[in-house]
């Protein structure tokens, strides 16, 4: 009896009379039972009398009663239909049937009907009629109890917001549904009662329901926590459910109660929490997790750490987890952005660095590291993720680069400055060049000037034979300038990149002999020179002009700068890729002193002042020599004569 | 008749200066180059020097100091006769103790007027 009842009870007890209602139209069974009644317990309760139906609706419906007599055959009511009409109108009093012997079955349906008991009017006496008042009291008072706690509880069931079923576990059907079930699977309580349980599951479930349902059947009377399923609702969608039952016996049969909580949402949850795991823990980057204390930035312990993480440093995770990501630094860590990292920390703010980290092995490496702190739901900050990067080979490439640009800058500028003293040296020459040829115009030109005066001043004093002389050497001189004028133009053209190389094949051994020829005879002597070809092949792949040039400035120095009956010889050689050109004369030499600058322009011997010459030839030939990727040496000495080597590549 | 002395290593421009000189009223005496200038220059005992700058051995420079430094030369006038002739040579010519300055290539008379101006 609940703590309500009980109370209200009691208030009866104390504020009301007992009232005990007799409905009777005999009045000497009236009397009768008016005089058994004050001799039981029950004489203090009042007596309600009425003598029909009428009266006794009447009574009823403004009073309560704990008591209710009642005669079946009234004026205005018969048999059961006076029981029928009384009964609901009874509240919690137990009704008491006063009867005949004639009217047996009537008064056992009564009692199926819910009446407590009956008195058969002439066979009882007070004691009866207190036993039978006592005990229908009794009854009528544990009747309503167990009537009450039935509506407890069903209100428990139908009230529930847990989705509830009850399930025939033989057959699987499902026999009861609460409201909360109606509204969470969508199905009708109609359209429940034809279901199982197999019906709310999707098939590729089934055979996992049927080795549950092996457990349940043993376990039949306890309660059971079946896990997580998924369950199918009217519309289709699948929802996730953790399922709890508890065996019972309904209507007589084996069933169980099973409650269905919706773990759906919370399972959502899960799936992208482990998604977010999974990414993490799978990533290729390294991520750190540490505690975030508010106020204190020094120390944030490592709380997680991913896969990435522990291959990136040669740490496990038991070892790193409770320890500060300082032991990740070491003496090559930049201590400016460790500040700036302690900073961001301090005020909470993201920051990216990259710095020098060391792996638990001792071996640096470059990390490009993103810190951010995370927030909870009221916003405060309770974690920092880190996530990290192994930059060390880009930066090892970048490093490599720098260097190698450097290196570069620096080859660069050195070629540069070798460029600009070679060109500065150009420009010296060039105006050193200017200076000297410009004073080996004055000369003849003084010498001309001179003649061409005296014969104009003194042409009578003078002989015709005189006239003569100065004339021709007006016409010497004017060539001797023609010469250096040429001879200059040459080596201006030279220098400016004017000539090109043009490689023609011709027959070697032949076009030496034909400039042997035309040089043989620069005076009125024949000069001997000879002429060694050793070559294999006598075609040569050469510039003709330039090879000329060199062949003729050889040959006619050699004669020049000997005597008429001294030989000049001149040797072909295979060499390297090339062939060598050796010319050879017993002639003046030239002395040691002078033989280094032999090759640069206006150089004469002091040896030669009597001989003819620009002070050009060589320098010129060495240009020539050059232009065809070739080299040329000298050896000499003096008055024994000179032996000039030319080396030209034919290819 | 007074004696100049001409050194000059190059001998055909040589040849015309003394002609000129020769047809002038002057002996002449070459010396093809400074080397030899300076010695033939105490037994010629010219009263006058034309040399050239430019000479291997010897140059001019060097000659008109070796004859300066000869006592009876102290006072002889010399006139360099010289292709180059940039004020470098000409300042350098004026204090080794030459006397005039006369570019190549010059006129016959120029020389001339210098040589007269001077003895």
């Amino acid at each position: 009896m609940s703590v309500s009842s009980l109370l209200l009870n009691h208030l009866q007890m104390q504020v009301e009379t007992k009232k005990i209602l007799i409905v009777e139209d005999n009045p000497g069974d009236l009397f009768l039972v008016n005089e058994f009644l004050r001799r039981t317990s029950f004489s203090m309760y009042e007596k309600v009398h009425a003598d029909s139906m009428k009266d006794a609706i009447g009574e009823l419906q403004n009073n309560t009663f704990q008591i209710i007599l009642l005669d079946l055959y009234l004026p205005d009511s018969d048999g059961l239909d006076t029981f029928d009409t009384i009964f609901p109108l009874s509240g919690s009093a137990p009704v008491i049937v006063l009867t005949g012997l004639v009217d047996e079955n009537i008064t056992m349906t009564t009692l199926k009907k819910g009446a407590q008991d009956y008195i058969v009017k002439g066979e009882y006496d007070e004691k009866l009629l207190e036993k039978t008042i006592r005990y229908a009291i009794e009854r009528k008072q544990n009747q309503e109890l167990v009537k009450k706690s039935e509506e407890e509880y069903k209100l428990l069931f139908e009230g529930n917001p847990i989705p509830m079923m009850a399930i025939d576990i033989e057959t699987l059907r499902i026999t009861t549904v609460n409201d909360a079930c109606v509204q969470f699977y969508g199905y009708s309580r109609e359209e429940f009662g034809k279901l199982t349980i197999r019906d709310i599951r999707p098939p590729e479930d089934l055979m996992k329901l049927d080795n549950e349902l092996v457990r349940l059947r043993e376990f039949s009377n306890g309660l059971v926590k079946s896990g997580e399923w998924r369950h199918t609702r009217k519309d289709g969608s699948i929802v996730y459910v953790e399922i709890v039952s508890h065996g019972l016996m309904l209507g007589g049969v084996r069933a169980r109660l099973v409650a269905s909580y919706d773990v759906t949402e919370r399972r959502k949850a899960e799936e992208y929490l482990r998604l977010l795991e999974s990414a993490i823990t799978n990533t290729n980057d390294s991520v750190v997790i540490t505690e975030a204390h508010p106020g204190s930035s020094s120390d944030t312990p490592i709380i997680f750490v991913n896969s990435a993480f522990i291959k990136m440093t040669g740490y496990t995770a038991e070892e790193v987890v409770g320890k500060s990501p300082r032991i990740l630094q070491g003496p090559k860590t930049d201590q400016r952005e460790i500040n700036r990292i302690r900073q961001a920390l301090a005020s909470w703010k993201s920051i990216e660095v990259e710095l020098v980290n060391y792996k638990k092995d001792g071996t640096e490496f470059w990390v490009s590291l993103t810190l951010v702190p995370i927030a909870d739901e009221a916003g405060h900050y309770t974690h920092w993720v880190s996530i990290q990067r192994d930059v060390t080979a880009r930066r090892r490439l970048e490093e490599f680069t720098r260097q190698k640009l450097e290196k570069q800058v620096e080859e660069r500028t050195r070629e540069l400055n070798k460029a600009l003293e070679k060109e500065k040296e150009l420009v010296d020459l060039k105006s050193k060049f200017v200076s000297i040829a410009s004073h080996e115009f004055r000369t003849p030109l003084a010498s001309i000037s001179f003649a061409a005066e005296s014969i104009r001043n003194y042409f009578h004093q003078l002989s015709s034979k005189e006239i003569q002389q100065k004339l021709i050497k007006i016409e010497e001189q004017v060539s001797h300038m023609t010469n250096l004028l040429e001879d200059i133009l040459t080596i201006g053209k030279s220098d400016a990149g004017q000539i090109k190389v043009k490689r023609v094949s011709l027959d070697l051994k032949e076009f030496i002999q034909s400039i042997i020829e035309e040089v043989q005879m620069p005076g009125k002597v024949k000069r001997t020179i000879y002429f060694n070809f050793n070559r294999v092949n006598a075609m040569a792949n050469v510039d003709e002009k330039l090879l000329r040039n060199v062949t003729i400035n050889l040959l006619t120095n050699a004669l020049k700068f000997s005597s008429e009956n001294d030989p000049v010889t001149i040797t072909i050689t295979d060499h390297k890729d090339g062939f060598l050109m050796e010319v050879k004369d017993e002639g003046l030499g030239i002395d040691a002193g002078e033989l280094q600058s032999v090759f640069e322009p206006f150089q004469r011997g002091s040896n030669v002042s009597n001989v003819q010459g620009t002070g050009l030839g060589l320098s010129i030939l060495k240009k020539a020599v050059d232009l065809m990727n070739g080299s040329i040496e000298v050896e000499s000495e003096l008055n024994k004569g000179s032996l000039f080597k030319v080396y030209i590549p034919v290819q | 008749m007074k004696k100049i002395l001409l050194v000059e290593d190059t001998g055909h421009l040589a040849e015309e200066i003394k002609d000129v000189l020769r047809l002038e009223g002057f002996n002449v005496v070459i010396a093809e180059n400074g080397t030899r200038g300076i010695e033939i220059v105490a037994d010629v005992k010219p009263d006058l020097i034309i040399t050239d700058l430019l000479m291997a051995g010897v140059d001019g420079f060097e000659l008109i100091a070796r004859v300066r430094a000869m006592h009876q030369f102290a006072r002889l006038p010399i006139i360099i006769l010289s292709a180059k002739s940039s004020e470098a040579d000409k300042q350098r010519g004026k204090e080794v103790g030459a006397n005039a300055f006369v570019g190549k290539p010059c006129k016959a008379h120029e020389l001339l007027t210098t040589i007269n101006n001077l003895i």
